[in-house]
């Protein structure tokens, strides 16, 4: 709905009329009310008006972390605002709320008429009152990350240097910002007033080894201490910090990530009863001392405290959405687990984690050396899991949290994975455990979602569910218990290829490789029954051409090509093709322009540019496509394979050549990259981009592969597509030279070639894989696996046997017979599909204007076709 | 122009067919008046490889396995586009039948039985199918006049 003050400032009299919420705030808990309302409020009760300060629509403000990393967009992904029942407004402040007249007042001098007030106001970063603060920035809006981003980018240009950055916090947004800033291109530092990290969550032996791999990642910290001023040059440019101990630390950038304090403002001068240490106190309710006003988030005080989580935002919204439409729904409980997300470091903590329930006891690993720290806290008898704490090691959270408070079926000490133990966590959890904290989503929810909405896919059962749709510390759990239900299911976690193949791709493929089984006969014989089909033919065609590169066509593999493989074009509806020469990057002359048209023109082929800058010329028989290759290829031209499951195009910008803003030649680079890649075959096609600046004008993150130049080389982006699940690429590494962003390249897509599954696309693929993007860096970048040199060994040998198709089948009678139209005439033309005019080109008919007397056919066909039965 | 055959009915098909491919030789139904039309040399048609051929004023694909021979119809029973030899050839297990022989539409991929011409995954659907024989090493399908 528009955003129209006057209609939304007026508030209902009595009887009918829709009663006006107005919500303050736009942050996920105002998000999530107004999501619960329109979802629930069937009989059109309530009119709402969320009012927000910040300019950007509602986002996920819990993934900061990503748009720090990549400038991920965070809007989040239901937009309530759409229904007519609720409006949004952006970019205005409420400044004051009369209780008696039942209006809030706005910066821009609009007053709103509300029958429910929902303050939603969230936290503000507290910034202490040093000297020199006002040169600090603080973590908390998507403006703020922009700016830092913006910020290291500049000084980094203007210095010359990494720029050195501060942060002021060790918890676990000091922490987050930390570790993306040094991501970023800066070198990071941490000051934080007690001895150790994330001590809010951690006791002294987890602060200490988690201390260990921050060291190691390059962070140097400053413990026990806190910042006394921050130091400015002449020009007001930062220089260095004073810490308590008066040690002066250099610094370019400040960053305050030192606690948070509610924005209870306007409820204080509104005179409703604050807790003791700030924020608005509710009941069970979520009422405020005003029965017709209520709090959610952050700003709301429960049991005398404020929680900077999100999960007890959802559900205080979950609740007021209920209230507010005559429910009696409560909040009882705060569930305080937390799990850092910063790549590379495995931190999580829930329950009980310092042991302070009466008769607790710990059981600890620990190896401060090396990092690790893994401690669960039990009941007196061993039994009753109460709280838990992991660093450098996190995996046994996501199966652990949901039993806090359940019985244990083995010694906890089995629990720990460090020690070595072995016992997996087999617990059958109950129904009611909660899996996602973040949105409440509890074991049982997920089995309805398995077994009653059907969802069998980790994919469509998160979008289901909710679970994992937040933070994400909670997916590998989903899985788990996606894998296991279907066990039970007997659906036995089918990956299967076909009916014909009982492995899976990647299990095949391996196999294949091993065995250096070179036919599909072979491979049929050894591993499968039947005669294969349109799934597993064309799987290990993939297969067999990303092992032995090689003419496409021959030795038998020819009858395994999917309808666009085999003939080297891609088929269209009314059974002609389509031609697509390669163009790299993009880049091509006016006389190969001339040439493409002079061929279009003789053939008579309608063209059309395609989303991959590149030319389609359609509507080519079958046996006219040899002809028009011969001629593409003698002008220079080869195949661009849009017909294959292998690269299809590097997009590019016109770079630094031209543009007045480029950095890096992204059309030299795209060149390189298309032409280097081209003829790789993966178990789906892939694209690639490649923009000059961060401007990203060729929508790099887009693509499967997508890099990005920076000052100082370029950011390597993987894992993105467009399609009807468009995904975002995600930062795997920056500031690359040319050859690291090869060498990377190389890695990462043979690792994907190795590993996925048929026809999955690289973003699905990572999100499929345990630990996604993170895994994907230890094992391309940080060459966790050991694996870094035969990967890029693999790709080697492909680019070495690399050749035309086009040119190899025009050099060789036999495979010029596979374009015959008919065995017994070949080159009688087989079309029976009449075209018509449009635009100054042609189209196939329609079937109504093939029907139509009156229809103008610009060819009908002479060939025998069956005449009407 | 050709309008695609469909039966609405490939349940009665199925009930009455008659066919031993033991003997290279596919038999499906169909009314009227047929005869039987040299198409090619054996020798021409690649195992696994199907294509189209010219019979009479028919479009067919023919499609050889290592000692089986099948002609379809060349038409998509769903577009009408004249495709279908250029799909992949392949079986499907059936009930107590073991693996029927099949071939897939390159354009929407339904499947369909050489042997009956029966959709799998769509009911309404029907290729045509042809009788064949090698007569001196030439294939010959048996079309309606
Ligand atoms: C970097 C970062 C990482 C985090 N990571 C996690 C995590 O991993 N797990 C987790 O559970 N939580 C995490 N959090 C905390 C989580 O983001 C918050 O708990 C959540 O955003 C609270 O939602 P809210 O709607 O109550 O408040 P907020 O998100 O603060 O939203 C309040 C909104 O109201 C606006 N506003 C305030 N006053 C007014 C006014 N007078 N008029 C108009 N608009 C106003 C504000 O500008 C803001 O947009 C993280 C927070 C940050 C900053
Ligand atoms: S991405 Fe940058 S270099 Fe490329 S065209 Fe856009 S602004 Fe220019």
């Amino acid at each position: 709905m528009s955003h129209d003050v006057t209609s939304s400032s007026s508030r209902s009299s009595a009887g009918t009329a829709p009663r006006h919420v107005v919500v303050v705030g736009g942050g996920p808990a105002a998000h999530r009310l107004a999501e619960a309302l329109t979802t629930r409020d069937v009989a059109g009760a309530l009119r709402v008006t969320v009012i927000s300060e910040e300019r950007h629509s509602p986002y996920d403000r819990v993934a900061l972390s990503r748009r720090l990393e990549g400038r991920d967009d965070l809007t989040l992904a239901t937009a309530p605002w759409e229904s007519d029942t609720v409006t949004l407004l952006l970019g205005d402040r409420v400044t004051g709320i009369d209780r008696e007249a039942r209006t809030v007042t706005t910066e821009s001098g609009v007053s709103i008429e509300w029958d429910e007030l929902v303050l939603a106001t969230g936290s503000h970063a507290f910034v202490p009152p040093i000297d020199g603060v006002e040169h600090a920035r603080v973590y908390r809006t998507i403006d703020d990350v922009d700016w830092l981003v913006d910020e290291v980018d500049r000084l980094a240009t203007s210095l010359g240097r990494r720029p050195r950055v501060l942060v002021a916090g060790g918890g676990l947004l000091g922490l987050e910002a930390a570790g993306g800033l040094q991501r970023r291109g800066a070198d990071a530092a941490i000051v934080n007033s007690a001895g150790w990290l994330m001590n809010a969550q951690l006791d002294e032996g987890a602060g200490q080894a988690l201390g260990k791999i921050i060291e190691s990642q390059g962070i140097e910290l400053h413990l026990a201490q806190m910042p006394r001023a921050v130091h400015v040059d002449a020009a007001g440019a930062v220089t260095s910090v004073e810490l308590t101990n008066h040690k002066h630390v250099p610094a370019d950038l400040v960053v305050f990530a030192i606690g948070i304090r509610p924005r209870d403002e306007l409820a204080r001068a509104a005179g409703l009863e604050i807790g003791e240490r700030g924020g608005l106190v509710i009941g069970t309710d979520c009422r405020t001392s005003d029965a017709r006003i209520w709090a959610i988030g952050e700003v709301a005080c429960f049991e005398g405290r404020c929680v900077g989580l999100v999960a007890p935002a959802n559900a205080m919204a979950e609740v007021v959405a209920d209230r507010l439409l005559g429910g009696a729904a409560e909040f009882t409980s705060v569930d305080d687990a937390t799990k850092l997300k910063l790549s590379g470091v495995d931190v999580a903590s829930f329950g009980d984690t310092r042991a302070e329930l009466p008769g607790a006891l710990e059981v600890v690993y620990a190896d401060p050396a090396r990092g690790l720290y893994q401690k669960l806290v039990v009941s007196d008898d061993a039994r009753t899991l109460l709280g838990g704490v992991f660093v450098g090691d996190a995996e046994p959270y996501a199966a652990l949290r949901p039993l806090l408070g359940a019985q244990l079926s083995a010694d906890p000490g089995a629990y720990l994975s460090v020690a070595g133990a072995s016992a997996p966590v087999d617990d059958e959890l109950p129904d009611a455990a909660l899996v996602c904290s973040c949105n409440a989503v509890t074991a049982g929810d997920i089995r309805a979602g398995i077994h009653e909405e059907g969802c069998t896919e980790l994919g469509t059962l998160k979008t289901c569910t909710r679970a994992g749709t937040q933070c994400g510390s909670c997916v590998p759990l989903v899985k788990k218990l996606l894998e296991g239900e279907l066990t039970k299911a007997g659906i036995a976690v089918n990956n299967a290829l076909c009916e014909h193949f009982s492995m899976s791709r990647q299990e095949l493929f391996d196999s294949v490789r091993v065995l250096e089984l070179t036919s599909f006969e072979e491979i049929l014989t050894r591993f499968g029954e039947g005669h294969g089909c349109d799934v597993c033919k064309p799987a290990i065609a993939s297969m067999l051409a990303s092992h032995f590169d090689g003419y496409i066509l021959d030795s038998g593999r020819g009858g395994l090509q999917d309808t666009n493989d085999r003939a080297l074009a891609n088929m269209q509806k009314d059974g002609t093709y389509s031609v697509v020469p390669r163009i790299p990057g993009g880049e091509i002359s006016p006389a190969k322009l001339a040439v493409i048209a002079q061929v279009a023109t003789d053939f008579g082929l309608y063209t059309k540019i395609t989303g991959g800058q590149r030319i389609d010329m359609f509507g080519a028989r079958l046996d006219q496509l040899p002809d028009i290759w011969r001629r593409l290829v003698d002008a220079g031209f080869e195949s661009g394979q849009a017909y294959g499951k292998a690269l299809r195009n590097v997009k590019s910008c016109v770079g630094s050549t031209w543009c007045r803003f480029g950095v890096q030649d992204s059309v030299a680079m795209a060149i390189r990259l298309e032409l280097r890649y081209r003829g790789l075959r993966a178990p789906h096609k892939f694209k690639f981009g490649v923009s000059g600046c961060a401007r990203e004008c060729a929508e790099a993150r887009a693509k499967d592969v997508g890099v990005i130049a920076t000052d100082q080389g370029w950011n390597l982006y993987v894992g993105g597509n467009g399609g009807f699940q468009p995904t975002h690429a995600q930062l795997l590494a920056a500031d690359l030279d040319d050859d690291a962003l090869i060498r990377y390249i190389d890695r990462y897509m043979i690792y994907y070639i190795r590993t996925a599954d048929r026809l999955q696309r690289t973003a699905r693929w990572m999100e499929e894989l345990p630990g996604g993007i993170d895994h994907v860096r230890e094992v391309v970048v940080e060459d966790s696996l050991g694996l870094g040199a035969e990967l890029e060994a693999a790709m080697a040998k492909h680019i070495g046997s690399y050749q035309d198709e086009w040119a190899a089948t025009l050099a060789d009678p036999e495979r010029l017979r596979r374009f015959r139209s008919f065995v017994n005439a070949p080159e009688a033309p087989d079309v029976g599909f009449p075209r018509v005019a449009e635009r100054e080109q042609w189209r196939p008919a329609t079937a109504e204007e093939v029907a139509d007397p009156s229809t103008v056919l610009l060819s009908g066909s002479t060939i025998p076709v069956r005449s009407g039965s | 122009m050709g309008v695609p055959q469909r039966r609405k009915d490939p349940m009665t098909l199925l009930e009455t067919r008659q066919y031993d491919s033991r003997q290279h030789e596919a038999s499906c139904l169909g009314e009227g008046e047929r005869e039987w039309v040299p198409v090619c040399p054996r020798a021409e048609l690649e195992n696994g490889w199907a294509e189209a051929a010219l019979a009479g004023r028919h479009q067919v694909a023919l499609v050889a396995l290592a000692d089986e021979l099948y002609a379809v119809s060349h038409l998509d029973p769903h577009t009408g586009a004249p495709v279908m030899a250029r799909g992949i050839v392949g079986s499907r297990k059936a009930e107590g039948e073991g693996h029927r022989p099949t071939i897939a539409s390159p354009l929407l991929k339904q499947v369909y039985d050489l042997q009956t011409g029966l959709c799998y995954s769509d009911p309404t659907l029907f290729l045509e199918c042809f009788r064949t024989r090698i007569v001196d090493d030439v294939i010959e399908v048996e079309v309606p006049v």
